[in-house]
This record gives C-alpha cells, sequence and structure tokens, in this order.
C-alpha cells in the first residue's frame, strides 16, 4: 500500500496513517461508518482518476480488496 | 402544574427512557399508565413499579389507540399529561451505495419509523387532547424529540419524523393554548442509554461524545429532570427543550 492510500485511509476513517494490512476489514475500523466509508470512495475516485461502478465499491471490503479493485482500473498501489 | 396532582400517560413505557421515566414520575406521587407493545418489558416493569397502569397498545392503529386511551381514562380518570415517549431510532442513507443489491432507502423503513415516531403520536395526542378539550381539562401535551429534528446525516426518516413532531408541537401549542393544553418537547442529545448503544457503534458514541462540549453523554436522571421542569412550569409553551450538553451550539 503507498502512502497515498494510507493518507486516504487516514482522512476518511481517522486511522493512524499507518499501513494496514490486506486482510483488514474497512468496517472494523474505529472511524468507519457508512458516510465515512462513502467520503471513503469519492476520495478514490478523485486521487486516481477512476470511476468505481456499483460491484466495484460493493466488493471492497478489505484493505486487500481496495487495491485489488484498483488493479483492476490498471492502478497500482 | 403539580407533579403529583396529575395523572400521566407515558408512551414507549417498556423501554430503557420511558420506564425510568415512569418510575421516577411515580415516585413524585403521579398516576401514571404506560403504553407499550412490548407485553414482557410492560409485564417487568410492572413487577417493578406495581403502582402503575401498564397497558399493551400498538400506536400504529388508531383503533387500538382509541381503546386503550378510553381504558386509561376509566381506570384513573382525566389524563393532564401526555408524554409522546414512543420511537425508534433508523439510520439509512438515502442511497447506500456499499448495497450490492437495493442502494435506494427502504420505502418499508420509512414508514415504519414514521409509523413508530410520528403518526402513533399524532393519532394518541388527537385523542387525548379531544377529551382535554372538550372536558376543559388543563394539561400538557409533551413529546420527546430529538437533536436529529435539525437534520442527520444517514437519518432521513427520523429526522424528518422528529422535525415534525417539533413543527406539531408548535401548532398544537397555538391551537390548544386558548383552552390550558399547553404543548412542548424536550430534544435530547445523546443519552448513556442501551439504545444510544444498539443503535451506534462505540467508535461513534466516542465521535458524539467528543463533539458535546461538556464531553460526556446525558443522563437519564437529567431527562427526567427536564420532564419535570416542563410539567410544572405553567408558563412553557410551543418549544423545544434541547437538551444535548451543548451539541448543537
Amino acid at each position: 500500500m503507498n502512502a497515498d492510500l494510507s493518507e486516504i485511509f487516514q482522512e476518511s476513517f481517522s486511522t493512524n496513517g499507518e499501513v494496514l494490512p490486506d486482510e483488514q476489514d474497512l468496517r472494523s475500523l474505529d472511524g468507519w461508518d457508512s458516510m465515512a466509508h462513502m467520503m471513503f470512495i469519492m476520495k478514490l475516485e478523485t486521487a486516481y482518476g477512476v470511476e468505481l461502478t456499483g460491484d466495484d465499491i460493493a466488493d471492497m471490503q478489505t484493505v486487500g480488496q481496495v487495491r485489488e479493485t484498483l488493479a483492476k482500473h490498471g492502478i497500482k498501489v | 402544574m403539580k407533579l403529583a396532582e396529575q395523572t400521566i400517560l407515558l408512551t414507549g413505557g417498556g423501554g430503557a427512557v420511558g420506564s425510568a421515566l415512569a418510575e421516577a414520575l411515580a415516585g413524585d406521587g403521579a398516576r401514571v399508565a404506560v403504553l407499550d407493545r412490548d407485553e414482557q418489558a410492560l409485564a417487568q416493569l410492572e413487577q417493578r413499579v406495581p403502582e402503575l397502569g401498564a397497558y399493551r397498545c400498538d400506536l400504529a392503529d388508531p383503533e387500538q389507540v382509541e381503546s386503550t386511551v378510553e381504558a386509561v381514562h376509566a381506570a384513573l380518570g382525566p389524563v393532564t399529561v401526555l408524554i409522546n415517549n414512543a420511537g425508534t431510532i433508523h439510520s439509512e442513507p438515502l442511497v447506500n451505495l456499499l448495497s450490492r443489491d437495493r442502494k435506494r432507502h427502504a420505502l418499508e423503513s420509512w414508514q415504519k419509523t414514521l409509523d413508530s415516531n410520528l403518526n402513533g403520536l399524532f393519532y394518541i395526542t388527537a385523542c387525548v387532547a379531544e377529551r382535554m378539550v372538550t372536558t376543559r381539562t388543563r394539561g400538557l401535551i409533551l413529546n420527546v424529540s430529538s437533536v436529529s429534528a435539525a437534520g442527520n446525516v444517514g437519518q432521513s426518516a427520523y429526522a424528518a419524523a422528529k422535525a415534525a413532531v417539533n413543527a406539531l408541537t408548535v401548532t398544537w401549542s397555538k391551537e390548544l393554548g386558548m383552552f390550558g393544553v399547553r404543548s412542548a418537547a424536550i430534544a435530547p442529545g445523546f443519552l448513556d442509554t442501551p439504545s444510544t448503544h444498539d443503535a451506534l457503534s462505540e467508535a461513534n458514541v466516542k465521535k458524539w461524545t467528543k463533539q458535546t462540549p461538556l464531553q460526556r453523554l446525558g443522563t437519564l436522571q437529567e431527562l427526567t429532570s427536564a420532564v419535570r421542569f416542563v410539567i410544572e412550569n405553567d408558563y412553557y409553551n410551543g418549544r423545544v427543550l434541547e437538551l444535548d450538553g451543548g451539541l448543537r451550539i
């Protein structure tokens, strides 16, 4: 996970900016709620210039799945 | 109004907030009837506070409301204070991108939330207020609202219902004031109750606590104290008392 993605996690879910493990479930983050998650999606789209589909969004439950989904769009993080 | 001289009908008496209010007001010497649709919760409350009258009633059913109010009237005499406490918190965004299938706010939960927080309140208030006005009984309609009435993210239905409750409070204060019937509301912020902890994650409880200038949740004792104030102060009318530790400053 690169620094930018860590920053997006930090801004969205008030994490400490640490590198989160791939198996980390987003919903189990302390700062998670559905609105924070929506904000996270919007920040990803803005930061990486990508438009995520409904399935992409539903697929992103863990940090690893976020990376995989971005990779599907040609973005390596 | 002297509390000990009142006949109080309290809805949602089976929950943590309702049962604490009922117990405190009965302890103050008022005659108290509690309504709830949860029979088990009513039985537990009756066991704890035997002097209460407990009535099973689904407020979403106008016929049940009518017959229950009649039964309370027959058992305890004219109701002088109606406390509309029943309600359920519901959180659901208008559009949920995280859901794979249905993304829109469900119509069923919209309707259910309005039934629970608004429609039942309207039915029972019309019923009780009619009796107050036609018998020239001075009284009080006290609605339990919420800070969410000002609009709260993820709570379309609940916020709309509570905003409507605030509007009804003002409307009724103007319509019924000439008959000596006051109408007021209390809008609590986050209270330290099981329903708060059920509705919010602990992280969110921490977040709201941090955003409250007093840096803590409210207590049931503080809500009870506000209820006593509104009942006993005969000049308090048409207002929503915000009991939120300064959250909405």
